[in-house]
């Protein structure tokens, strides 16, 4: 098959985060496969069409003339931005295609991201729902924000993107009973692919054997609450085990400098004569490195979730993690890995002391994740399962229900408009009270003049005085 | 369009002129700092991004990127169009040389020195011992017909170097891995010259170590950091960085630069400063290379 992959990030411009990795595996298990793939994503800074491993890589640059405008971009910030990159996004996906069309795209992390493919009816679309589809509460953001109608346009672009999608998949059933009620059955269940060649127990490691009483500590050392938890981690573990030594293995750094800046601040924290190293999380290294230790800690908020948590499963290391976003989702508790609340720095000590001085504990926990990991997510099964949803998105895609229902999808896209509408009244409304003392002077008068109150007839004649012709807004 | 020319015509600033250096020379540098195109006594910055190894090859300048999780390699040609090799099996790719037909990369990160194709798919990979950047591999030179490489020693683990930098290094051939020469302290930009001199900069050492059929002559750099070498009829050019873990806020103040050497008396004719605080490499380009 041809397929094309549309992932606004994808490796290694702007790193490999969860979702980037996610991109990359698929590519790479695809390829692989012996399809063609090409990737279509954002640039960091260079707009280029390069052979990346061995795939086209089409890298395309956000279109600044919108998001430079001077008004919109303060109202509909993300709904902006999201048109800008997206469109450029389809821009070099349809050159592509109308060179040699794709057979489907695979939309594996934003949904917006396939909006304008989905929309164009072109080719095939397959999209993947992801844990945080929405940038806003829909609940609270209704209500009280001058972003009402940003957020009424995402959720609606999203909205849009599922149900003109040819096919849907999920990495878990809680997921999609969540994001598609109504069809939830409909959605198939595909879970993250891992390289299993490389995360395994078998192999060079990138650290010292005679210290392989390691414990790697793996998350964001450049965000403070992470960094205080880490060495607060690290402390409280030394004072019962003078043993292990530490290795930090930072998502957030990128250079020698970072690296030595963060190793200062680990010094300062714990004094000179710590037993840490912190080093970059070298995408190549990484299997070496979580291979060296005994112990693996995922700190909170790691933005590689959710490999950070399957590689070292993988690896057949224990894991501590946090419990947090859909890690129950890929993790048993208890069995799989051990899940301690985000920042519990106790129960983290004392999670580590279990299995670090518990050789058969660790054992057992390794040994179930890393089973775990090749039954769910060994990136063979992964694609085979992939390649079902893809020639089933191919068979439906020309039947006239499916056209019929793409046209729907419009004609409902169509009807809401009311609501995007009423939004941007909203949005506007809030702004020139905002900007504006001259607006706000008549919204309080009419409000006065329109209440029960004693000086209802004297704002009345101010009204009259001014020439104030207002109707105030509804949540004002 | 000569590379040179088509160099020329790609500068984003004018940082000053020189006198008496007759060679073309061009110079990469890191923190986005790009590369810098001595020509007709003006400096120009050339290119943004923060540039490692360089070569010339069939009126092609290639030019590695600094980048720890990837390979990106850029080549251009004597028309200024540049494409790229990407991969991301590799990274950290210290520099970058054509040998006997086979387009070679030192991989940093990985321990090794492999053959890219333009497509960026790896189409050879020599493996060195040790885990991870356990040697420190970082620049390659061609000696009599032998490709070689400087390291910060033969360790085992990854980053073991830490610490260990004092005459550890070495300069070895790469597919047999006989060390030819050693007690080196972080060993870069080995380069053998037409009539057999061997040089090496020997940076931590603050040196540049010159070898004429074994005897061994320094030139000494006080508080810079020798690094990037190349040479032309009457000169050394010698990269001269701050030296390590300046403090970036300084980075204004920085004194990174280019010294001239004489190729026969090893007296230092000049520095000429540049506005950056690490230079990787630098690069006598030849005058009359045309466009393939």
């Amino acid at each position: 098959m041809r397929i094309g992959i549309i992932s606004a990030s994808f490796p290694p411009d702007f790193g490999w985060d969860g979702g980037a990795t996610r991109a990359y595996e698929l590519a790479m298990g695809l390829k692989a496969a012996g399809h063609e793939v090409e990737v279509f994503a954002l640039a960091a800074e260079i707009e280029s069409e390069t052979i990346q491993d061995g795939m086209r890589v089409h890298r395309v640059l956000v279109d600044q003339k919108l998001v430079q405008l001077k008004v919109v971009p303060k109202t509909t910030p993300n709904a902006l931005t999201i048109w800008s990159s997206r469109s450029a996004l389809w821009k070099a996906c349809l050159k592509a295609h109308s060179q040699r069309p794709f057979d489907v795209l695979d939309i594996p992390n934003i949904l917006w991201d396939g909006l304008l493919p989905a929309v164009s009816g072109l080719v095939p679309v397959v999209v993947r729902l992801q844990q945080n589809q929405s940038l806003y509460d829909k609940e609270s953001i209704g209500a009280k924000s001058a972003f009402a109608l940003d957020s009424e346009l995402v959720n609606e672009l999203s909205d849009l993107t599922l149900n003109v999608a040819e096919q849907i998949y999920s990495p878990n059933k809680q997921l999609a009973a969540n994001l598609v009620p109504k069809n939830s059955e409909q959605v198939t269940i595909v879970s993250d692919p891992i390289d299993l060649d490389r995360f395994t127990v078998y192999g060079s490691m990138a650290m010292p054997k005679d210290s392989d009483r390691k414990l790697v500590l793996v998350g964001k050392v450049r965000d403070k609450a992470v960094h205080k938890y880490m060495c607060d981690v690290i402390k409280g573990v030394n004072q019962q085990n003078h043993e292990i030594p530490f290795l930090i293995l930072a998502e957030d750094i990128t250079s020698d400098d970072d690296e030595h800046h963060a190793q200062e601040s680990v010094k300062n924290l714990l004094g000179e004569h710590n037993p840490v190293i912190v080093t970059r999380a070298y995408h190549q290294l990484v299997p070496e490195l979580l291979r060296s230790a005994q112990v693996i800690l995922v700190a909170p908020g790691s933005e590689r979730v959710p490999y950070s948590w399957l590689e070292p499963m993988a690896s057949q290391r224990a894991l501590v993690a946090s419990s947090e976003g859909a890690c129950e989702q890929y993790i048993r508790a208890g069995e799989d890995a051990i899940l301690v609340k985000p920042y519990d720095v106790k129960a983290s000590i004392d999670a580590v002391i279990d299995l670090s001085s518990e050789r058969s504990r660790r054992l057992k926990v390794g040994i179930s994740g890393c089973r775990t990991v090749h039954q769910k997510h060994n990136r063979r099964r992964v694609i085979a399962d992939l390649e079902s949803v893809y020639r089933a998105a191919i068979d439906n895609y020309r039947s006239p229900e499916r056209a019929a229902a793409r046209a729907m999808a419009m004609h409902d896209f169509v009807q809401r408009s009311e609501a995007l509408v009423a939004s941007y009244d909203k949005m506007l409304y809030d702004l020139l009270f905002v900007e504006s003392p001259e607006f706000r002077f008549r919204h309080w008068v009419t409000k006065v003049s329109e209440s029960k109150s004693p000086a209802a007839p004297i704002a009345t004649q101010v009204a009259k005085m001014f020439g104030v012709k207002h109707k105030n807004g509804r949540n004002k | 369009m000569a590379i040179v020319q088509a160099l020329a015509e790609k500068s984003i600033e004018r940082v000053g002129t020189y006198e008496n250096i007759p060679d073309i020379v061009l110079v990469s540098a890191q923190h986005d700092r790009g590369m810098y195109l001595f020509h007709d006594g003006v400096i120009n910055r050339v290119s943004r991004g923060s540039i490692t190894g360089l070569c010339v090859d069939d009126g092609k300048l290639h030019f590695a990127y600094v980048s720890h999780d990837h390979a990106r390699i850029g080549q251009m040609n004597g028309d200024g169009v540049t494409s790229f090799r990407v991969n991301t099996e590799v990274g950290d790719i210290h520099d970058i040389r054509y040998f006997e037909g086979k387009f070679y990369a030192v991989s940093t990160v990985t321990n090794e020195i492999c053959v890219i194709a333009e497509d960026g798919t790896l189409t050879e990979r020599l493996q060195f011992p040790g885990a991870g950047d356990a040697w420190h591999l970082n620049c390659l030179d061609n000696w009599n017909g032998r490709l070689v490489v400087s390291a910060f020693g033969e360790f085992d683990w990854h980053r073991q170097w830490k610490g260990n930098y004092k005459e550890q290094g070495i300069v070895a051939d790469v597919q047999t891995r006989e060390v030819l020469w050693k007690g080196l302290s972080q060993p870069h930009s080995p380069k053998l010259l037409p009539d057999g001199t061997k040089c090496i900069c020997d940076s931590y050492a603050q040196k540049l170590l010159v070898d004429r059929d074994g005897e061994v002559k320094a030139v000494e750099f006080k508080g810079k950091y020798p690094r990037g070498l190349s040479f032309g009829e009457q000169n050394l050019y010698v990269g001269l960085s701050q030296s390590r873990r300046v403090d970036m806020l300084k980075a204004e103040e920085a004194k990174a630069g280019m010294a001239v050497v004489d190729r026969h008396t090893l007296e230092v004719k000049q520095f000429v400063p540049l506005p950056v605080v690490e230079i990787y490499d630098v690069l006598v380009l030849p005058a009359g290379e045309k466009s393939a």
